[in-house]
This record gives C-alpha cells, structure tokens and sequence, in this order.
C-alpha cells in the first residue's frame, strides 16, 4: 500500500499530470463561475479529449475539474446572485449581500479559503480512508459484490429528488440497457438488434455525453434570459488570515458535514451546502445569528467547506467500492470505463496507479485551486457574462465532435443525441438521471456478480442470505429503499408521536 | 409544453370541479416566438405550437414508454440461451413494474398537484419552439457533418445557430464560425491527434493536413 501511496503521488507531480491538474483547475473554475454549466457536464465533454492521455493524466484533469467547479460555483453566487453550481445555491444567501456592501473580494476569500481547508480535509478522509475501506473490500466475492451493487443501486434511488419510485424506474432503466450487446458470461448478442455497433454495448462515455450536456444545453435555451451583469471587484480577494482564525470551527464543522454527505451515494454538494448552512446558523450566537442573510462570514465560509469536501467523501465509495456518490463521480468512472479500467473493489488492487494518482491530484488540486483562485478570480467575473446563447453552440459542438472521437462513427452521435432528449424528458419529469447512469455503470458488474454466485449455489438465490455480510448489505438496501415510502414516514411519526408528542414531517 | 394543469386548490378554497385527462391536454396555450424572420419562418415551417400538458398526462407517457420498450426488450430475450435471458428479465420487469407505479402514483397526485407556477402570474416564459428548431439544427449538423465535412458544417451550423438564436451580431457569428472551429480542429487534430470528418473536403484537405 506504501508503495501505491508513493507511485501515486509521484504519478501525480509528474510534469504532464501536473499540468493537467493546472489546466484542469483553471477549466473548472470558470465553467463553475458560468451559471447554468455544471461540472459533470464539462467533466462528460472532456472525456472525449483524456481519452487521448494516458488514464492517470486523464484522471487528473477530470478530478482537478470536479473540486475546481465547487469553488467557481461561488463566483456566480456572490457577483450576480446566481448559483453557478447547484452546490453554490447556499452560498447566494450572504455571499451577494456582503458584495452588494462593497466586500466583494472579501466575500471571494473567504469563499476560496473555506474550499480550500474543505477540501484539504476531505483529501485527507479519502486518501485514509478509500485505501483501508478498498482492502476490506477486497475480501468480497461475488455474492457480496452483487449486495454491495444492489445497495448502491437502491440508496441512489431512494434519496431521489422527488420520489423513491421515480428513482428505482431510472435505475431499472440503467440495469435493462446495460444488458444491450455481448453477454459477459455467455457471449451471445443481446438485443443488438443486429447492429454491429451495439455489439460491444451503448457506448456509456457517448451515453454521459448525452446525459449530462444536451438536456444543459437545452435547458439554458428554455428560458430566455439575458446574461447578468456581473458586479465588480473592489476590494483585495487576499484572505484576512485573522479572520479566517475565527471561522476555523465553522469550516471544519461543515467539512465533516461535507465527508458524511458526499459519503451517502444519491446525495452531493447541493444537499451538503444547506446542512452545513442551517447547522452554522444553529451553533452561531444570538448576534452571528442576526448577520444571517445580510452578508454573514459564516454564511458564506460554511456551505463553500462543505460542498468542496463532498468531492473527497463521494470518492471514497466511487474508488474503493466502484460504486460512484454522485452524478460527478459517474461520469469520473465512466472516464476510467474509457480506458478500460473496470470499477470495483479490485481498482485500488489492480489500477493502484491510477486509483491513487486519482487520490493524490484530489489533495493537490486544492493547492492549485487556492493558487489559482487567488490570482484569477477577477478574471473569472468576465464568464459570468458569456450570454447562454453563445454557449449552447459551442457545447453541442463539443458534444458532437467529441461523441464522434471517442470511435470514430457517427452512430455514437446519434446514440449521444438520443440519450440527450431521454435526458432531457427524464429531467422535466423530475425522473433523476443519476440513478440511470449508476444502472449502466453497475449493470455488467451486477449481472456478472449474481450469476457468478448462482453457479456457486447451483442456481439456489439463497445464497444472498446465507453470507452474513451479503445479508447484512441487503438488509441494508431494503432499508434504504422502506425509508423513502410514505409507510415509513408515517410510521417513523407514530412512533414519534407516542413517545414524545410530535410530529415529523413527511417526505413525500 | 410543459405546464401543468390545475387540480387542486392548496389555499384551502373549495375544489374545482375535477377535470379530465383530455381538457388538459386541449387546454393548449399556443405562443409564437417573437423574434426575426429567419426565426418565425423556421417556427412555422417546424409547424410546432407549444401546448400545456398537465403533468399526469407526461408523467404517465413516459411510464407508458418504458413499458413498450420493456416489451420490445421482453419480445428479443425469447431467441436467447436461458443464462443470458436472466438478468435481462429481472431488469425488464422491474422496469415494467416501477413503471406502472409511476402511473399509479401520477393518477394518485392528480388531486393534490400544487398551483402551477404558471397560473400564479410569475411563470417565466418557455421557449419551445426555439428548443424544438435548436435540436433540429443540431440534428441537421451531426447529419451534414458526415457528408460536407468538418470545417464546412461547423462554420455553416455556428452562423445559422447564431443567427437563430440572435445571440450575437452577424459579423462577429463569422468570427466566432471560423474562430471556434479552428479552435476546436487544433485541439482535437493537432494536439490531440483524434481525425475528425472531411466529407466532400477530403481530396482538397488530406495532402494539407
């Protein structure tokens, strides 16, 4: 393991990989600060383009990306009163007021230093925590892997956004067409139609793709909206360290929030930033709870730790487990899957190279990004009004250009085009995309596990109950997913109810 | 296109007499996009009116649709071995059956859909025919690119997405066309080493490039 931490590391300060991580902070900063572009959808446009690099360079330009995007989502939060990222949302509350006072650049500080600490402590979590959780892991065969998919598979869709039923469709619809092409075990064509371009599969990278930028790209046409007119930067964006000495306890508080909710797969930077927001309002004194709203330090320094970490503790599931937190981490996986490397629990065994420059480029892009944030911020206000007509062009190109790179057809374009509309008709029925793309992810590596473990039993299914630790996963699962019914609400309220005399809320 | 229908009152006021799957769908709003001729001309040539579709009736489309590919898929694992039919199966029924609980579940909220946001007056406006016609472009240069080559659909589609879109003044389009398209040919080409398609160009360009 010592030697895969150094390999790791050495992998990563190695000059190309050290440059994509700089071109990949600069990228990510500002398609975070451009409101309405994600970071899933810049990391889904560039896999294409690390598909020509080796897998370590192209996974430090995608990882530099994913964190990098976290802070730029600020930038429009706190300018024009506009979330760049959902992640940013938070962020909006006291970041816009303390610019409007003319503290902009305090504002961008104090955002900037909180990601930084975030997401240094979140690297830390990963890089202790994914290589212990990936030896555990390794232990697992294929009935245990089989639960630990069912698991992923089951929390992502019960903590969809709307509903647990929405959620477990779109995953259900992950799992069916991944079973398009060669069966991994028999080898027969499956449902190829005869089409010898499915015969390997849909093509999954073409599939994000689509995913993730086309439905963007038609969103920001929807609306016809104007771009904003960005405020200006007065004030020295340098961090008064004095006061970033009296939010310490706030940042790390809210990175531990970040780690646990970036941890729990279905949930990431947008569910984090409100915790951590309402738990800094909650611990601040009567005063500090006054300035909330109105420009408060707090405010601002709380959800920008959190949704920073959260990159560190949804790759702790992503790496060692092979099962992605979110929808970043998906299409981060789906990088690897271009390369061929398989996710799973033998990653961190087989791939140690890429896996632990995966870890390392994390903690060192943090680094780049306070470099960075502190001598460009100013230039990344200039994105912010980049009208959304411009842009669309310019991602369908991209969309296009690099759906057809990936192998050379124009059929992955259209596949790429279809997913997009799917996508997009998924979105506007609040059907949840994430759970789709686990269900592609998962499905191989699911299918090959359960039959795997049929041909241990004799074809018995009991054998999922018989393995203690495949039992416990299960049982685990057929919680995530009673949770997320009326049932449980409403008996969680009863049992509430009889003991102290109140009532929760329902989720649904 | 996609508004939904009133069915219930959330402000405590007696409840409308419910209304059925059809009103909502007849209950179209028909809007043009007001914009420049290039715009109104694709508009009607595209021959799409945007239409309120209450959510039930979206909801219960998609669930419908999966269902049919369910179906479709079911259909094709008749001519498989029994090993490779199994999963196969298990996802296509859990589709089919979380499907028809989606349809369970929006025939269910047909009573307590809250107001729509465009009955409460601050509804921003949509613009379907613009999303339609854009997505036709987009399909018209993933067809052309094939055939007329790279750097002569690219420039082709950026002016005319451009020049839909009014996003920016014509002669800064023609900048941007040739501007973004080498962009893009150095990236992928030069730096990237990744062909891209030459179509009728590549007895010109071949030699060249």
């Amino acid at each position: 393991m010592i030697d895969s931490f150094s390999l790791g590391l050495a992998n990563v300060l190695s000059p190309y990989n050290f440059l994509a991580i700089l071109a990949g902070t600069v990228v990510g900063i500002l398609v975070g600060a451009m409101p309405g572009l994600s970071a899933t959808m810049a990391i889904a446009i560039l896999v294409p383009v690390t598909l020509a690099f080796p897998p370590d360079t192209g996974i430090c330009l995608l990882a530099a990306i994913y964190l990098s995007a976290m802070y730029g989502g600020s930038v429009a939060a706190i300018l024009i009163r506009t979330p760049g990222t959902a992640a940013a949302a938070a962020t909006v509350l006291d970041g816009y007021p303390l610019a409007q006072k003319g503290f902009a650049g305090k504002a961008l500080s104090i955002s900037l230093t909180a990601s930084f600490i975030g997401g240094l402590i979140s690297s830390i979590a990963l890089l202790t925590v994914a290589p212990v959780l990936g030896r555990v892991a390794l232990q697992f065969g294929p009935v245990e892997m089989a639960a630990v998919a069912v698991l992923g598979m089951t929390i992502i869709a019960s903590l969809s956004q709307e509903s647990t039923v929405k959620g477990l469709l779109a995953g259900s619809l992950g799992l069916m067409l991944s079973c398009v092409g060669m069966d991994a075990v028999s080898g027969s064509a499956r449902f190829t139609m005869g089409n010898i371009n499915l015969f390997s599969g849909i093509p999954f990278t073409v599939a994000l793709i689509g995913l993730f930028s086309i439905p963007q790209v038609l969103r920001l046409l929807e609306r016809d909206e104007k771009a904003s007119a960005a405020g200006t930067i007065k004030d020295s964006v340098i961090p008064d360290l004095r006061e970033i000495r009296s939010l310490l306890p706030v940042i790390f508080r809210s990175g531990g929030i970040g780690i646990v909710t970036g941890l729990i797969p279905g949930t990431g930077g947008d569910t984090a930033c409100w915790f951590a927001y309402n738990e800094a309002k909650r611990f601040a004194s009567d005063e500090q709870k006054k300035e909330f709203g109105k420009g408060s330090l707090l405010g601002i320094a709380a959800p920008e730790s959190a949704n920073n970490a959260v990159v560190g503790g949804a790759l702790i599931p992503t790496i060692s487990l092979g099962i992605p937190g979110s929808s970043s981490t998906a299409v981060l996986l789906g990088g690897l899957m271009g390369h061929g490397i398989m996710p799973g629990p033998t990653l961190m065994s087989e791939h140690a190279d890429v896996a632990y420059t995966l870890l390392w480029a994390v903690f060192i892009t943090n680094f780049t990004m306070l470099g960075i944030g502190l001598g460009f911020t100013r230039l990344a206000v200039f994105v912010t009004r980049i009208p959304n007509k411009v842009l669309c062009t310019a991602i369908v190109i991209f969309c296009i250009i690099g759906a057809f790179a990936i192998s050379n057809t124009m059929f992955d374009v259209y596949i790429m085009l279809a997913f997009g509309l799917l996508g997009y008709f998924m979105d506007k029925l609040k059907v949840p995309v994430a759970p789709l793309v686990v269900g592609l992810i998962l499905g191989q590596m699911l299918e090959v596990s359960v039959m795997q473990s049929l041909l241990l039993s004799d074809g018995s299914w009991l054998i999922f109950f018989r393995e203690p630790i495949s039992l416990g996963i299960l049982l685990l699962a057929a919680f995530s997913l009673l949770s997320g019914t009326r049932t449980y609400s409403w008996g969680k309220n009863k049992v509430k109810t009889a003991l102290f005399g109140t009532k929760t809320e329902n989720r649904e | 296109m996609f508004q939904f229908c009133r069915f219930g009152r959330p402000d405590g006021l007696p409840r409308p007499a419910r209304r059925s799957t059809l009103h909502c769908v007849q209950r179209s709003v028909l809007r043009s996009d007001a914009g420049n001729p290039l715009q109104r001309g694709m508009s009607v040539l595209s021959g799409i009116k945007e239409k309120t579709v209450s959510r039930y009736v979206q909801e219960t489309i998609f669930a419908a649709a999966c269902i049919v590919l369910g179906t479709v898929f079911w259909t094709n694992t008749g001519e498989l071995i029994p090993s490779a039919a199994l999963f196969p199966k298990i996802a296509i029924g859990a589709v089919v059956f979380f499907s028809c609980w989606m349809m369970y579940q929006a025939w269910a909220a047909r009573r307590t859909e809250p107001l729509p946001e465009a009955e409460k007056g601050d509804a921003p406006r949509f613009q379907t025919t613009r999303l339609v016609v854009f997505f036709l472009l987009c399909l018209g240069y993933a067809g052309s690119i094939e055939y007329l080559g790279y750097f002569l659909a690219t420039p082709l589609f950026i002016i005319i997405s451009y020049r839909y879109l009014r996003s920016v003044r014509l002669h800064v389009s023609l900048l941007a066309a040739v501007g973004f398209s080498a962009a893009v040919y150095v990236l992928f080409v030069r730096f990237l080493h990744i062909p891209l398609p030459l179509g009728i160009c590549e007895p010109l360009l071949e030699a060249w490039l």
